[in-house]
């Protein structure tokens, strides 16, 4: 809704500031199997409306829906180079709730559940509680979460939302 | 044959006929599979049907032991698992699908670049309804 209208709910909304949309082949006919240009072109045009950079985001939630689909949706994003540094910064304890970038603090899909079409609303909730610091026992403590993205994708990537959503 | 919409469900027909076709846009000459009534790359709509040869080599795969309903239905599971792939057929395209032949075993020993041929095998479809799910169904698959 309209910021002015928003304020009729609530003193402490949560606006959105950017948002892409993209669409892009089947898998099985991708220049690569590691990465979804979809998402990539969704997070560039939501980063630009935004005018922020990947490393102003705070947290993130992402779809998850493989444990592989993390480790590509954080480097589509361009919150860790692809390769080897996406794929061990869970393990390093980057993407933890106390971690330098908190990625999916919820559970993630494979974790808290992927109920296909309820999931994006359901990671659009967990991004509102955290940064308004209602999130309980999940709530990221060492941050000031002003700034936060929620990609989500549909199909094997063949397309792809990012929203990045700010608290002012 | 330009009055065969091209659409998935005309691609499933061609493949109860044994038969792997594609569209190919007369505008930039590409090859699609399955077949698109508009070409992703001109956005040309002029199509038409061409049969691929059905020889292709593997690209990409891997090892499944435990599937989707039509495949447990088809009797797969961890004790017998499947091997599904991306296949790049001679003529260009690439096309996910079910390859057979291959030592599911052991995996590591199946190599990128192996040749296949199409082949088409009968299983039930995936289906919110039993009923529905029970029809079968002819799949494209790749051989060794």
């Amino acid at each position: 809704v309209a910021e002015e209208i928003a304020k009729s709910f609530t003193d402490n909304p949560i606006c959105i500031i950017g948002t892409g949309q993209a669409s892009g082949h089947n898998l099985h006919d991708r220049d690569t199997l590691t990465s979804i240009p979809a998402a990539q072109f969704a997070a560039q045009q939501a980063y630009e409306m935004a005018e922020v950079e990947p490393q102003d985001i705070k947290i993130a939630e992402v779809h998850d829906c493989f444990t592989i689909a993390e480790v590509m949706a954080i480097a589509d994003l361009g919150f860790f180079k692809e390769g080897k540094e996406a794929a061990t910064a869970a393990g390093e304890g980057k993407t933890t709730r106390d971690g330098i970038k908190p990625i999916n603090v919820s559970g993630g899909l494979k974790c808290k559940g992927h109920p296909v079409g309820a999931t994006g609303a359901a990671q659009v909730v967990e991004i509102f509680q955290q940064m308004r610091g209602e999130a309980g026992q999940r709530q990221v403590m060492n941050m000031d979460i002003n700034l936060a993205l929620n990609h989500n994708i549909g199909a094997h990537g063949t397309t792809a939302v990012v929203q990045i959503f700010e608290r002012r | 044959m330009k009055e065969i919409p091209f659409t998935i469900a005309s691609f499933d027909n061609f493949l109860k006929e044994k038969k792997l076709m594609a569209s190919k846009c007369q505008q930039c000459s590409a090859l699609w599979l399955p077949p698109r009534p508009i070409c992703p790359t001109c956005k040309s709509h002029q199509m038409e049907w061409v049969e691929l040869s059905g020889r292709g080599k593997l690209v990409a795969f891997t090892v499944i032991g435990v599937g989707p309903m039509p495949m447990i239905d088809a009797g797969y599971n961890r004790d017998n698992p499947y091997c599904a792939g991306i296949v790049e057929v001679e003529e260009g395209p690439r096309i996910s699908a079910q390859i057979l032949g291959v030592d599911v075993a052991r995996p590591e020993n199946i190599r990128i670049g192996t040749p296949l041929t199409a082949d088409f095998v009968e299983r039930g479809s995936w289906h919110f309804v039993d009923e529905l799910a029970k029809m079968k169904k002819m799949y494209l698959a790749f051989r060794v």
